[in-house]
Order: structure tokens, then C-alpha cells, then sequence
């Protein structure tokens, strides 16, 4: 069931009325057979991995909560005859219990991922480097079921099992409220990836009907479906007009696709987002921000922090602080600071950490060269720019720049589009080869003319399509600097006389309507993120 | 939710419904051409008043072309009118029927069966579209369109029909089927906008002559034609060409509707006529009226001049559909004894539909006769 469909709004209607109806006590109860309901329409094949993770990671909570409290009665039972070793030596003996539930949770849940989606990937690789040493044999390609929105689910459940083993909340101990978490029908698709302690409770309380609330999630929805439909799938018809021929281009037209990608990505994967918080806002629960104007941001770490923030969050909680905070690697830093200084060796274990991270995120988007490419891209890019970051400043003080003056903001935003913009050949082009190949192509044969002599009008779309992007665009600009500027703009439109209100809905809804594309020929149903 | 919030929104979705309704119908077939002079045609059927109408034509294009409603009813008091689309498939005639008999209480339907040709039994969406979308949404319209789909799919799932289309073409035709857009028009059309809109996207279109066709120059161009070599030989029909005959004459069995098949006379080449001579021999077999004017006397009886009444091959042009259409008023003003309504109150608009083609009809052909003496 697509999220851009007919049978997903009545879906959603259904349930909603009924989670309305039934009594207080069983609303979450509502949600989770939707939620399956959802999961199993979606993709039904798949089920039996979302229900083993959801097992295995209720039960590791169950283990290491029963870890942590045994540890907390014994030390509060035997507080004045332990001495400090003791202590230190009981809570050792725990931590390295609770580790080994931990390591076996995480392989099981992980080794599913990472067996479904880049087993194949991996046997490719392997099998290259077997055929050139002259080894005999190789790995079989499987066709394996790729199950809908494993790589969400499954980063969920690690946050929840860390978190538990870190003592930040209690365990679940109804197995049914907590596969309601795992499997909650809005953000399973493609996230946010939500933390137990933000979402969990919201999802088990009883919500009763708010009208205010659920008209604004509704608009939430109208907003998203018009970000996909009318921007994201329109840009989609140059993307991918460029992107299935790269050869037949060259110069700006290039890197045109590349900043429409870009473009259409954020279109798609927000739209998801939106949709997904507005069916949650009807409900009366309050999913995570995961956009938060990412084009706005003068800086590639800052474009990280406001784009896919859950994943950033994650990655920033799960893999960069326990690597950059882990004895090894301030071993490392030690190390370094010998070498290289005190500036660059302080620094170069923590970018170690942030190449990691970039590199998990890279693979975490799919199973090829390519993405590992985007995301040492990223990493490379950040660590470049904190490296420079004294040379930057000294430069700007010697020029008299402002760095809070508008036109310097604007500077560093363009350039944070363009890197960015480059960085998305990596993920939408056919191979990482591919990719090299069109940044290569992109310098080499400069070609300014295009922009006049109607080179774009033959990659798919009438100049009339170009209108409604730009007008589109310009849309969401207005509207991304009403909200930097901390207007709450459904609020605001609230506000506003009936008649003025309603027209703006209304004609949101014939826009929608008219300029959508949908119907015979498109296929809107698939997000980008959804592959992932 | 108080009773005021219930209330507003109730309004809201009035005023949602109306606008978004407003703008569904601007969004329809294209207005140019054949499919505007069908969309005028249906709209102009929609408006006549009750129980007015003595009988209707269903077929291909060569219907209106032939049948000069207005000519029928100045000489014998009829009220025929023509619902015939492009390629009409007559998977749909059974549906259209039952729309007119939702307003009119018909004596007879004329059903042209020359889209039994064998490459016409073919089913296109864009053919169903020519009826389904000019139909008014009802259940008889969703209806109609789900035969229509049956057919399709039955069709291009039948061993026979894919040994003769080809198992690659049969599947491409399955999977490039839109439903949904049949059933609503607007997912289709709604990426107009690009295209530009017309004036008759915006203003329901009528056809002021009861439907006569006035498309262009088509009703007074003239294409010399050799006369058509009838033949009596026949080609077996297959499956689905009888499945189409069989479900439109039980449909006259069931309802108590008198339908009579007709041949429309134009050039024919031979092998067109085997097709067309087997389905009026199957029709005969079962017991329907059949008329096959591609024959020498009918051609004789109505005076067809096939140097001067034909625009192209297959179509009268309105000398020729004026010669026909008084011919076979008669026939069926006297064979299912139709009253003459002439001078009857209510039908007054037959009346200005007749001044208005004898204006068109002169006024067309002597533009045609000065333009032809300019040459």
C-alpha cells in the first residue's frame, strides 16, 4: 500500500474513525492491528523479519533491564559492605553481561540487514577478487526479499537495545504495546527513525478527537502530496531523462540534473515525511522533525544536521560518540597529537569517527560503490572544511568580511548547494565510475549556452513544467524563510478569516489536482527513500 | 468535535466538492475535432427533453455522417438520433442503450455493425473513452465501463486473439490498460493545463442540429469514388465478433427493445464486405433484422452516387447522407410505424434543427461550388 494512493487515504480515514470510536483502552490496540494491516498489504512476504526483530530486540530488553536492575538492587542491598573494587568489579561483571545480550541482539538484527540487503553486493565483491587471484568457486547471487523499510526498523531497534543497556529508560514488557513502536504504520516506510522514549508513550496514551489538530495534519498531508506530486515527480522526468543516458550530456546540463536530484530527493523525501507526520498529527501523536530546511544551511555538517535528522541523530548517538569517546581511539588522539600536532592530532580521531560515520551512512542508502562514494564524498567535504576552518577565518578577517552579513550567509549557502548538488551523482548515478565520470564531464565541457538555446526543453518537460517548478520552488522558499524567521505557518494560516483560510485550502487542493503528476503514465506511488 | 466545527466542516467540504467539480469538468476530452463533435453530440442527447426521442443509431463514424436527423424528421415527422463515436465498439452499444432508455422511451435502436470488422473489435481505451467519458456519471456509466475492462482483458487474454495479435502486443495492451482513468476521466486529462484549454473546455458544447456532423469542411467535401464491387462471400467470424452480436441481441430479447442491424453503404473493398456479409448472415441465423445497404439494389434504391456522396472512402458527405437518411426514414417510419410528431408541441427544436442544416447545407455547399470554381 503506497503512501500515494487511494487505498492508503481510505486507510488512514478508517482507521482514524475508528481509533476515534473504540474506548480509550484499546486505541493502541487499533494501531497496532493497522499497523500489521498496513505492513502486511504493503509487504506481506516480509513480515516474518519485522516480527523477528521485533522479538529479539523486546526480548534483549527484557534481558538487559533485568541486567540493570539486579545490578541496581545489588548495590543498593550490599551499599555498606561492597567496598569501591567491589563495586567496580560487580559492575564490570554486568556490563560485560549486558554486552554479550547486546552483541547478539545487534548481530541477529543487524546480520538481517545486512544479509538481505548487501549479501549479494558483498558476494559480487568477493567473488571479483577470488576471480583475480585465479581461485576457483564462487558465491551464488540469491534473490533475496528486500523487506519494506528494514533499514528504519532496524536502526530503531539498536537505539532502543543501547538504550536500554545504558540504563535512559525502563524495558517494554508488553511484547504487543512495544511491536506497536517497531511497527507503527506512518513512519515504517521510510522513517523517521524514532527513539522509544519520544514516541512510544504517545503511541500507547489514548488520544481523543481534536479538531484543530487533525485539520492540521490533514494540511501536513495536502502540503506533502503536493511536494511530491507536483515538484518531486515532475523533476524526476529531467532526472532521470539525463541520468539513464549520462554520455548524451555534458557540462551544465549535468550538473543541472545533479542540483535537480538533489531538488527532487528533498521534494520526495520530505513529502514522505510530511505525509507521515500528518497521518501521525490526526492520531494525536507527534513524529520527529527529520527536515529542517536543509538548503538553508551555509555549511555540508550543518546540511547533515538538518537533513534526514533522525539518521544524523543516530549515527551522531550510536556510532560517533562511542567510537570518538572509546579508549581506542583516545589512544588514537594520544598518538596523533605526537605526530602531527595539537591541532590536526587532536582533531584526526574524531574525523576518523566522522569518516566512519559518513562511510555507515553511504552504505546505510544502498549496496554499491556508489553509495559508499556519496558518502566519502560527504565525509571528505566535512573534514576538509574543518580542517580549513583557521584558514577560512583568518581569510575573512583579512578581507573584512562579515561573517553575519547576509551576502556572506548567502555566499556560504550557494556553496553548500553546489557541493551538495556534486555530491549527488553518486547515488543516482548508474556506478560510482559513472558518477567520476559526469563531475569529470561536468568541468570539462562548460557549456553556458545551454541556458538559452533550449537544450533543457528536450530532457522531458515543456517550458510549462519549468514555470510550475520554478513557481513551486519559489513556494517553498517563501515559505523556508517564514519559517527560519520562526513563523508557524499552518498556525498562521489558522488564524486568518474563514473565507481567506478556505480559499488557501481549496486552492491547494485544485493546484494538487491540476498540476499534479499522476494519472496514466506516472507511477507516484514509490518514494525514493522507500528503496533504502 | 462540537456541532459547530461539524457544521463548518460539512461547508468546507461543499464548497471543496463544488470547486474541485468545477474543475473536473473543464478537464475532459480534448475539445477539437471528431471527439468535440462527439462530446457535443452526447451532451445535446443529455438535454432533449423526456420521452421525445423515437430511436437512436449506434456505430462508427459513418452514422452521423449518413443520418441527417433534422432531414428524417422535416420529411416524415421521426425523432432519430445519432450516438454513434469513432470506432464506436460495440462492447459499449448494450450500456448506451440502457443510458437512452433512462430518458426516452425508444422503440427501436439501429445498431451499424460495420465495427465488427475484425482489426475493430479490437479493443482501445481510446475508443471506449469517445462514450464513457460524454456518458454522466451513474451507475450505469461505471457499469458500462466495467464491461468494457471485462472485454478488454478477455479479449487480449484469449488463446485465439493473441495467436492473431502476438503474446508480446496482447500483454503490452493489458499492462499499459488505465483503469482507474476510465472511471475518472480527470486522472487522465487533468495534464491538459500544459496543452492549453479552449472555450468549449469551458462551456458545455451542444450541437444545435441533432447531432448532424459539421466538423470542418468533411460534410461538403467530395472524393470521387469507384463504385463498391459487391461481393457475397464471407470470412468465419471469431469468438469475440460473435460474443459482441450475441450480447446486443439478447439484449433486445431481455429488454423487449426492437434492434435492427444495419450494413452503412459506402466504398467497400472485398475483403471488408466478407466480414460484414458474415455478421449479417449470423445475425439472420439468429433471428435478427439485418440490413446490409452495401448491396446493389439498396445502392440503387437510395440513388448513391459514388463520384458525388462520399467525402472519403468510408464516409457520406452530406449530399449523400441526405439521399440516405430519406431513403431509410421511410423504411422505418413506415416498417416500426413511427407517428409523425411534426407540429406537436415540445418539439419545436426539431423544427429550428431543420431551418438551421438547410442553412448549413446551402451555405456549405456553395462556399464548396465557389471555392471549386476559384480552383
Amino acid at each position: 500500500m503506497d503512501f500515494i494512493s487511494v487505498s492508503f487515504m481510505m486507510f488512514v480515514a478508517v482507521l482514524a474513525i475508528l481509533y476515534f470510536l473504540v474506548p480509550g483502552k484499546c486505541k493502541w490496540v487499533v494501531l497496532l492491528l493497522g499497523s500489521y494491516a498496513f505492513y502486511v498489504c504493503s509487504s506481506a512476504k516480509a513480515l516474518v523479519f519485522l516480527v523477528t526483530t521485533t522479538f529479539v530486540t523486546f526480548v534483549t530488553g527484557l534481558a538487559l533491564g533485568r541486567e540493570n536492575s539486579k545490578l541496581s538492587q545489588t548495590l543498593k542491598e550490599r551499599k555498606e559492605e561492597l567496598s569501591r573494587e567491589e563495586k567496580k568489579a560487580l559492575k564490570s561483571k554486568a556490563v560485560k553481561a549486558k554486552r554479550r545480550v547486546v552483541g547478539c541482539a545487534v548481530l541477529i538484527n543487524l546480520g538481517l540487514l545486512v544479509f538481505l540487503k548487501y549479501y549479494n553486493f558483498i558476494a559480487e565483491n568477493i567473488n571479483a577478487v577470488v576471480a583475480r587471484t585465479g581461485i576457483s568457486g564462487r558465491l551464488p547471487a540469491l534473490e533475496l526479499l528486500l523487506p519494506l523499510g528494514i533499514s528504519f526498523y532496524t536502526l530503531q531497534s539498536i537505539a532502543y537495545i543501547v538504550d536500554i543497556y545504558r540504563g535512559k529508560y525502563q524495558p517494554d514488557r508488553n511484547f504487543f504495546k512495544f511491536s506497536l513502536f517497531m511497527t507503527f504504520f506512518p513512519q515504517i516506510v521510510q522513517g523517521p527513525i524514532a527513539r522509544y522514549d519520544q514516541l512510544a508513550r504517545q503511541l500507547y496514551e489514548p488520544h481523543k478527537f481534536d479538531y484543530d489538530r487533525v485539520t492540521q495534519g490533514v494540511q501536513l498531508v495536502l502540503w506533502g502530496l503536493m511536494k511530491k506530486l507536483i515538484l518531486a515527480d515532475r523533476i524526476a522526468v529531467l532526472v532521470d531523462c539525463v541520468f539513464n543516458d549520462p554520455s548524451s550530456y555534458e557540462g551544465f546540463v549535468l550538473f543541472v540534473a545533479a542540483a535537480a536530484y538533489g531538488l527532487q530527493v528533498y521534494a520526495d523525501f520530505s513529502s514522505g515525511m510530511d505525509i507521515a507526520r500528518g497521518v501521525s498529527q490526526v492520531l494525536g501523536i507527534d513524529m520527529v522533525l527529520n527536515f529542517e530546511r536543509p538548503y538553508f544551511s551555509r555549511s555540508i555538517s550543518e546540511f547533515w544536521r538538518r537533513w534526514h535528522i533522525s539518521l544524523g541523530n543516530w549515527m551522531r548517538d550510536y556510532v560517533f560518540y562511542p567510537l570518538s569517546l572509546s579508549k581506542a581511539f583516545s589512544n588514537l588522539g594520544k598518538r596523533t597529537r605526537k605526530v602531527f600536532g595539537s591541532y590536526i592530532g587532536k582533531k584526526l580521531p574524531s574525523f576518523l569517527s566522522m569518516f566512519i560515520v559518513f562511510l555507515l551512512v553511504g552504505i546505510w542508502h544502498g549496496s554499491s560503490w556508489k553509495y559508499i562514494g556519496y558518502g566519502l564524498w560527504n565525509g571528505i567535504i566535512i573534514v576538509s572544511s574543518i580542517l580549513l576552518e583557521p584558514v577560512y577565518d583568518s581569510s575573512l578577517k583579512k578581507c573584512g568580511i562579515d561573517s553575519e552579513s547576509f551576502g556572506w550567509k548567502f555566499i556560504q549557502m550557494f556553496r553548500t548547494f553546489l557541493l551538495s548538488s556534486f555530491g549527488r551523482f553518486f547515488p543516482r548515478a548508474a556506478s560510482c565510475m559513472v558518477a567520476l565520470d559526469m563531475i569529470k564531464r561536468t568541468f570539462t565541457g562548460l557549456n553556458p549556452w545551454v541556458f538559452f538555446d533550449g537544450s533543457f526543453l528536450e530532457l522531458g518537460l515543456s517550458y510549462k513544467d519549468f514555470y510550475v517548478i520554478f513557481i513551486f520552488v519559489l513556494v517553498l522558499l517563501v515559505v523556508g524563510i517564514l519559517q527560519e524567521r520562526g513563523v508557524r505557518i499552518r498556525e498562521s494560516i489558522a488564524r486568518q478569516n474563514v473565507f481567506f483560510r478556505w480559499a488557501i485550502y481549496i486552492g491547494a487542493v485544485l493546484v494538487l489536482m491540476v498540476y499534479g503528476n499522476y494519472g496514466a503514465g506516472y507511477s507516484a506511488g514509490e518514494f525514493i527513500y522507500q528503496q533504502f | 468535535m462540537t456541532i459547530k466545527q461539524g457544521l463548518r466542516f460539512l461547508l468546507f467540504i461543499v464548497a471543496l466538492g463544488i470547486s474541485a467539480g468545477a474543475v473536473v469538468s473543464v478537464f475532459g476530452l480534448p475539445a477539437e475535432g471528431n471527439a468535440l463533435a462527439c462530446t457535443k453530440r452526447y451532451h445535446s442527447f443529455y438535454a432533449e427533453p423526456e420521452d421525445t426521442i423515437d430511436f437512436v443509431l449506434l456505430g462508427t463514424s459513418s452514422v452521423d455522417r449518413e443520418w441527417i436527423a433534422p432531414e428524417a424528421w422535416d420529411k416524415y415527422g421521426i425523432t432519430g438520433y445519432a450516438l454513434n463515436t469513432d470506432v464506436q465498439p460495440l462492447v459499449l452499444a448494450t450500456g448506451i442503450l440502457e443510458e437512452v432508455r433512462k430518458t426516452q422511451d425508444i422503440k427501436l435502436a439501429v445498431v451499424d455493425v460495420r465495427g465488427i470488422r475484425s482489426s475493430t473489435v479490437r479493443p482501445k481505451d481510446s475508443t471506449f473513452r469517445r462514450v464513457t467519458d460524454n456518458m454522466k456519471y451513474s451507475k450505469n456509466r461505471w457499469d458500462t465501463i466495467a464491461h468494457a475492462i471485462d472485454y478488454y482483458k478477455d479479449y487480449y487474454q484469449d488463446e485465439e486473439m493473441r495467436a492473431i495479435e502476438g503474446e508480446e502486443e496482447a500483454d503490452k495492451m493489458l499492462d499499459s490498460l488505465d483503469e482507474a482513468s476510465l472511471y475518472f476521466p480527470f486522472l487522465k486529462y487533468h495534464s491538459r493545463w500544459s496543452e492549453g484549454l479552449t472555450r468549449d473546455d469551458f462551456i458545455t458544447p451542444y450541437n444545435t442540429m441533432k447531432g448532424v456532423y459539421n466538423v470542418e469542411n468533411m460534410a461538403f467535401t467530395v472524393e470521387a469514388q469507384d463504385p463498391t464491387e459487391v461481393v457475397g462471400n464471407t470470412k468465419e467470424l471469431n469468438g469475440m465478433q460473435t460474443r459482441l452480436l450475441d450480447e446486443i441481441m439478447a439484449y433486445g430479447k431481455d429488454t423487449g427493445l426492437e434492434i435492427l442491424f444495419i450494413v452503412s453503404p459506402s466504398k467497400l473493398s472485398k475483403g471488408e464486405q466478407t466480414e460484414f456479409n458474415a455478421a449479417a448472415e449470423y445475425l439472420q441465423e439468429h433471428g435478427a433484422n439485418v440490413i446490409n445497404f452495401n448491396k446493389d439494389e439498396y445502392y440503387a434504391a437510395f440513388g448513391m452516387d459514388f463520384s458525388q456522396d462520399l467525402y472519403n472512402a468510408h464516409h457520406m458527405n452530406s449530399r449523400g447522407g441526405v439521399k440516405f437518411t430519406r431513403y431509410f426514414a421511410k423504411y422505418l417510419s413506415e416498417t416500426y410505424q413511427l407517428a409523425d410528431k411534426r407540429g406537436q408541441e415540445g418539439y419545436e427544436s426539431w423544427d429550428e434543427a431543420y431551418e438551421k442544416f438547410v442553412k448549413f447545407y446551402k451555405e456549405g455547399w456553395a462556399a464548396q461550388k465557389k471555392e471549386a470554381e476559384e480552383k
